[in-house]
Formats: structure tokens, C-alpha cells, sequence
């Protein structure tokens, strides 16, 4: 399963970027976390999406249809298998060979439905995309890559902000396994919101469990019991505790009625 | 007895969802793609 789970993170980075071919350069909002600053995007940043129509004033019927659409289907599946940022916070965890974090911080489940709500409503008041300013992901994809691609242009204030803020990400990031997808994640928080009722789940079968917490302690959303998988907003579907499961407790499931 | 729910929120989000996109999708396509094509250079901190 990692090693499926790594080729579609692949795909998710390479369909991410198709969009070096202009024709490919699409109206359609990504299900993950992507910069559609970056020169070769083909999608568009839902929460840019968001921000911009929260700016404008208008309600973004399209954008959250689509977000529903892939809500109802997958839940936070998306974070897991194919967001590019998630799978940055994956390679810093594979590079620092950690199997825990570095510092215990409790689970907080509701900071990153916070952070959506600052979001719009910044954008709201600013009639600005005030978050793409200071985000991580387009630092990262967009900000650094458009420096090399376009040498003409001068850096700009916000430039130094959007590398302070992925340094401090990056930092986060080594301490704390998936701490943008945890905590501050607002595309995270969409998902999650989809999570208790999304038709992909993984359930445990706690007549099987036989509490030997392993499933726990590769979690990388931190969920400390394994009765709390099937409903939680912070899991990223990322089947590491199906693989490590002995019993067999742990399973995908996709029954359309339960 | 207590009735299963999740089927019918899962109808009901799908519907809204699809009712969402089907409506708006040709009225809203075109802005959302020119927040792809046409870059705010200023957003990530170039030429500001």
C-alpha cells in the first residue's frame, strides 16, 4: 500500500503541473493543496478559489460543487494519496528517518477550521487573497520556481515573507510528522468536514482489535484510539495502520449504506 | 429505533454538489480559469 500510496502522490505532483502546456491550463479547482501561481499549474487552488470569490463577494457555487463532489467520494483521501504539500511533510519525515514526532503536541482538531474561517473572512474584509501572501505551499510552488523561470522580475517584500513562513514550515514539518495537514491545513479542513460522512473510510473492527496500539504509533494525524478512525476529521486515509495491523482490525471500507 | 442517516446526508450533499456544478459550472468556469492562466506576480512576492 506505501508504495501505491507514493505512486499516486507522484501522479497527484505530475497532473498538479501538466499545465506547462497552456490548452491544460483548466477552470477547475484541485482537490489538494497546489499554488496555481506556480508557472506550470493546471488547476486552481480551491482555497485561492475561495479567497478570490470571498474578495469579489460572490458565492462560489462551482468551486464548492466540485469540493462536495470529492468530499462525499473520498473525505480527506485526497491529503493523503495526492496533495503535493502533504507529500513534501512526507519526504521531510522519510529524509529525518523519524517513526514518531520529535515533540508531542496534543491533537487539536479544530485549529484548521479556524484557519479556513481567518482565511475568508481576511479576504473578505481585505478584498484581497491575503493568505496566498503568506502561504507556504506558494512559496514552494510558485514564489521560489517563478524566480528561476522568470529572472526579470524583482523580489518583492512578500517574497521574503513566503520564505519565512516554508522555513518555519519546514521546521514544523521536521518536528512534527504532517503538522500543516494537523493543524493549520484550510483545504485539510474542507476534507475533514467530509470525513464522518465520505463513502472511502477506513474502519476498525474493534471485535478484532486486539489493542496492541501499533496502528497509534505510525499514525501521522496522531489519532489516539482506533475506534476514533472511521469519524475523525484529521484522518488522511493513509493506510499506515492498515499495513502495520497484525489482526487484520483495520480495513478500507466503501459500503454505500453504512 | 435508531435510523441510519448516513445514506441520506451522503444523497443529499451528492445532489447539492452535482446541482452546484451542473448550474454554475459554464457561468463560473472562465473567471476560475483566469485566476490559473493570468498570475497575481505580487501574491508571491515578485515586481511589488
Amino acid at each position: 500500500m506505501s508504495r501505491l500510496r507514493r505512486a499516486t502522490q507522484v501522479l497527484g505532483l505530475v497532473l498538479a503541473n501538466i499545465g506547462f502546456v497552456g490548452i491544460l491550463k483548466l477552470g477547475v479547482p484541485c482537490p489538494f493543496f497546489y499554488c496555481y501561481g506556480c508557472p506550470w499549474a493546471a488547476f486552481a487552488c480551491p482555497i485561492g478559489v475561495l479567497q478570490h470569490y470571498s474578495a469579489l463577494g460572490l458565492f462560489p457555487f462551482y468551486a464548492l460543487g466540485l469540493l462536495g463532489l470529492f468530499g462525499v467520494a473520498l473525505g480527506r483521501f485526497w491529503c493523503g494519496w495526492a496533495c503535493p504539500f502533504g507529500t513534501v511533510q512526507d519526504i521531510v519525515t522519510w529524509v529525518t528517518r523519524r517513526k514518531t514526532d520529535a515533540v508531542k503536541v496534543k491533537r487539536v482538531p479544530w485549529t484548521k477550521f479556524v484557519v479556513l474561517a481567518g482565511v475568508i473572512l481576511a479576504a473578505w474584509i481585505a478584498v484581497d487573497t491575503v493568505f496566498c501572501r503568506v502561504c507556504p505551499a506558494g512559496s514552494l510552488f510558485a514564489a521560489i520556481p517563478h524566480r528561476f523561470a522568470s529572472p526579470d522580475l524583482t523580489f518583492g517584500t512578500y517574497f521574503y515573507v513566503h520564505l519565512g513562513t516554508l522555513a518555519a514550515a519546514l521546521v514544523a514539518f521536521v518536528l512534527i510528522g504532517r503538522f500543516w495537514c494537523r493543524y493549520l491545513c484550510p483545504l485539510g479542513a474542507v476534507f475533514a468536514a467530509f470525513n464522518p460522512v465520505s463513502v472511502l473510510k477506513v474502519k476498525a473492527d474493534m471485535g478484532k482489535c486486539v489493542q496492541c496500539g501499533k496502528c497509534m504509533e505510525v499514525c501521522p494525524a496522531a489519532i489516539e484510539k482506533p475506534e476514533e478512525i472511521e469519524k475523525c476529521t484529521d484522518c488522511i486515509r493513509c493506510g499506515k495502520c492498515i499495513e502495520v495491523c497484525e489482526s487484520e482490525a483495520i480495513k478500507i471500507d466503501t459500503s454505500l449504506g453504512r | 429505533m435508531k435510523r441510519n442517516l448516513l445514506p441520506a446526508i451522503r444523497l443529499a450533499l451528492l445532489s447539492v454538489s452535482v446541482v452546484f456544478v451542473a448550474v454554475f459550472a459554464a457561468e463560473q468556469y472562465g473567471l476560475i480559469r483566469s485566476f490559473v492562466r493570468f498570475l497575481c506576480v505580487t501574491c508571491i512576492g515578485l515586481s511589488d
